[in-house]
């Protein structure tokens, strides 16, 4: 009874994690061998079954979902997961999972691992993941997109193009390093900011994804919405400039508005925390008990149950250029 | 795959900086980059004085390039050149010249070898093209803003220019008219496939005349802000056009970009006498706004009559 009351004492705020768009999150490993892909982590909410049929799954090259995105070395989008190639087909159909997205992990041509999103068809659920990829006259345009009730933005920007430099796309183009923009609507540096604010997206996520130092493959967009957000907090961390230390060069943390003071002033050595994990060790990880992880901010993190987390690291070329923490 | 049509003109991080009132540099295009298939018509948007003129002018050779460059057919194009036919706002005509004249001027240029012959079948040819088949003797006084517009447009079309730049064309011409010119140069571009660079305030014009449309930021330092791919066929229908499924959601599009760039100018009009108007916006110029402004005045007249009241608020569109 006791466990109830308190239950009921915690803040309204508490959530369960992937309860919105994204109904699990998981990390495939090259095998010590190299030749095929090992599970390697993952949070999957409440879809058991799903965890079940996965953690002793294994992908060669170019099967499934996170082959695709191994083989091609480019972000893959996998729409209709019951029906596909999705090689967990049975699992995806009995838990409600429709689409997949999968991101490509290298550093220089040695692959760090794979990271899965796996959404649901939930009619609450809003949200996007968009690939922007080069085209033959140098501007970046749609090259897969998934769409969560958001058809009207969905179709025009089929129709949209950014030159380099040009919009946040664009942007990313140049600089080579993740971007957040946050209060979408009002933002005058997403261009598509009018039709973003109408269908509800509040939040966008861009990580560029390099063949190498100098050349784009694609830039990934992960555009996130007040009502079923993709994450309930995205950091953006890299090394702080003339130390060894890590720090959020950007975040966003939705309504968890009180964790950004305390952000601001964080400072991790290489090691410590989720983000410091991942630049040590280079590989994308997932945790489900992310105040122990994150000792430094662990009691506020869990007073709001965020207790999952995925982060990756961003790689150009060889170099380490940032890692993204995404609270789920 | 790619072939040299695909990028017929490149404009690459074009920059211009005009020295401002001290001497230094003020950067007001800073980095613009577009690239144009043969035979495309490309429409430039953007709000008033954030260099849409300054990117035309460069690219034409009139205005020096302060960095960047630009390439047609593969070569860099160095000053101004018969090879890119500009027709602004006034089409500038010699007062002292019959529109065929004023026509043959720049024949004469082009075709230095051509016979008297030869030149005069150009002439005519493009002056019939445009309308003027009877009106090729009448001096530039004794033809309307819109007659004088197509010999304009002749004039420059006679060159057999690579590229086509044209500044507001028909900005100063009745909407009747205004749809007229933009017939007739559809045609001689559907004819000619010359690739198009048009500069226009009015988004229906972009979405009618072109196959793209570059939505340029607000400077100071504007870039191209996105470009929309128009899914119309060629040649153009008028009537398709404007009935395409996308028609509308393409001109919001459009219309929510330059609303969102614009700093200046205002959104919603509130009369607190139970009724809320709001002007649709399509805030692209500073005339517009005056329009607003007399909409809302009418609306304080409407409002005042019904109450006493009435008070009305321009509210300004934030950042
Ligand atoms: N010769 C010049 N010297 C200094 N500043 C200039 C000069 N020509 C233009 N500018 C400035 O450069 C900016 C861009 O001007 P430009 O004429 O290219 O704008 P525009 O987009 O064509 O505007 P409009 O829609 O009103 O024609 C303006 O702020 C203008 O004041
Ligand atoms: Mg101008």
């Amino acid at each position: 009874m006791q466990n109830a009351v308190d239950m009921n004492d915690a803040p309204e705020a508490a959530v369960r994690p992937l309860s919105g768009l994204l109904r699990a999150v998981e990390v495939w490993r090259p095998s010590d061998e190299g030749d095929h892909l090992v599970w390697g982590g993952g949070a999957y909410g409440e879809l058991d079954e799903l965890r079940a049929a996965s953690v002793d799954e294994t992908f060669a090259c170019g099967e499934g979902l996170p082959g695709a995105a191994w083989e091609t070395r480019s972000p893959v989008v996998m729409h209709q997961l019951s029906a596909g190639n999705f090689k967990r087909a049975d699992a995806a159909r009995a838990t409600g999972v429709t689409a997949g997205v999968a991101l490509p992990c290298f550093r220089g041509d040695e692959l760090q691992g794979i990271v899965v999103f796996l959404c649901g068809d939930d009619p609450e659920a809003q949200g996007a993941f968009e690939v922007w990829s080069r085209n033959h006259r140098e501007e970046l345009g749609l090259s897969a997109s998934y769409y969560a009730n958001l058809e009207r933005f969905g179709l025009i920007s089929q129709y949209v193009k950014f030159p380099r430099g040009s919009g946040l796309p664009g942007e990313t183009w140049v600089s080579r390093f993740p971007k957040l923009i946050s209060r979408l609507g009002q933002s005058k540096g997403f261009m598509r900011a009018a039709g973003a604010a109408a269908d509800g997206l509040s939040t966008a996520l861009s990580i560029p994804i390099m063949r190498s130092s100098l050349d784009l493959d694609s830039v990934v967009l992960m555009l996130s919405s007040a009502r079923a957000p993709l994450a309930h907090a995205f950091e953006i961390w890299a090394r702080e400039q003339e130390s060894d230390s890590l720090r959020i060069c950007q975040a966003d943390y939705g309504q968890f508005v009180n964790l950004q003071p305390g952000a601001a002033k964080l400072r991790y050595q290489v090691g410590e925390g989720l983000a410091g994990g991942v630049w040590d060790h280079g590989v994308p990880e997932v945790t489900e008990e992310l105040p122990v992880v994150e000792s430094a901010r662990g009691e506020a993190l869990a007073e709001i149950g965020l207790t999952t987390a995925l982060a990756w690291p961003v790689y150009v070329s060889t170099e380490l250029a940032a890692v993204i923490n995404l609270f789920l | 795959m790619a072939s040299p049509d695909d990028r017929f003109v490149e404009i690459f991080r074009l920059i211009k900086a005009y020295p401002n009132p001290y001497g230094e540099p003020a950067v007001v295009v800073d980095g613009f980059n577009l690239i144009m298939r043969r035979g495309e018509v490309v429409s430039v948007i953007g709000h008033s004085g954030c260099g849409k003129s300054t990117v035309l002018t460069m690219v034409a050779g009139l205005n020096s390039i302060t960095q960047g460059s630009v390439a047609i057919a593969g070569r860099e194009v160095e000053g101004a050149g018969p090879d890119r036919a500009v027709v602004f706002q006034s089409p500038c005509l010699l007062p002292w010249m019959t529109a065929y004249q004023n026509v043959l001027l720049g024949v004469k240029q082009v075709y230095p070898h051509g016979s008297k012959q030869q030149r005069r079948e150009i002439c005519e040819h493009y002056l019939a093209e445009v309308g003027l088949a009877d009106a090729m003797h009448r001096y530039p006084r004794e033809m309307s803003g819109g007659m004088q517009q197509r010999v304009g447009i002749a004039r420059a079309i006679a060159l057999k220019p690579q590229m086509l730049l044209l500044d507001e064309p028909f900005g100063r011409l009745d909407s009747l008219t205004r749809m007229e010119l933009q017939d007739v140069i559809l045609r001689i571009l559907d004819r000619e496939r010359i690739t198009t660079l048009v500069i226009t305030h009015d988004v229906d014009e972009a979405l009618y005349m072109s196959d793209r449309v570059c939505m340029m930021t607000t400077g100071p330092r504007a870039k191209v802000g996105q470009m929309l791919d128009l899914p119309f066929a060629r040649p153009r229908d008028r009537k398709e056009v404007l009935e395409h499924f996308l028609y509308y959601e393409l001109r919001g599009c459009l219309v929510s970009f330059l609303e969102q760039q614009d700093k200046r100018t205002f959104k919603t009009v509130a009369v607190p006498s139970g009724t809320d108007h709001t002007i649709e916006a399509m805030s692209e110029t500073r005339s517009d706004f005056r329009a607003w402004r007399h909409e809302a005045s009418d609306l304080i007249a409407g409002a005042a009559d019904a109450a006493s009241t009435a008070t009305v608020e321009l509210m300004a569109g934030k950042n």
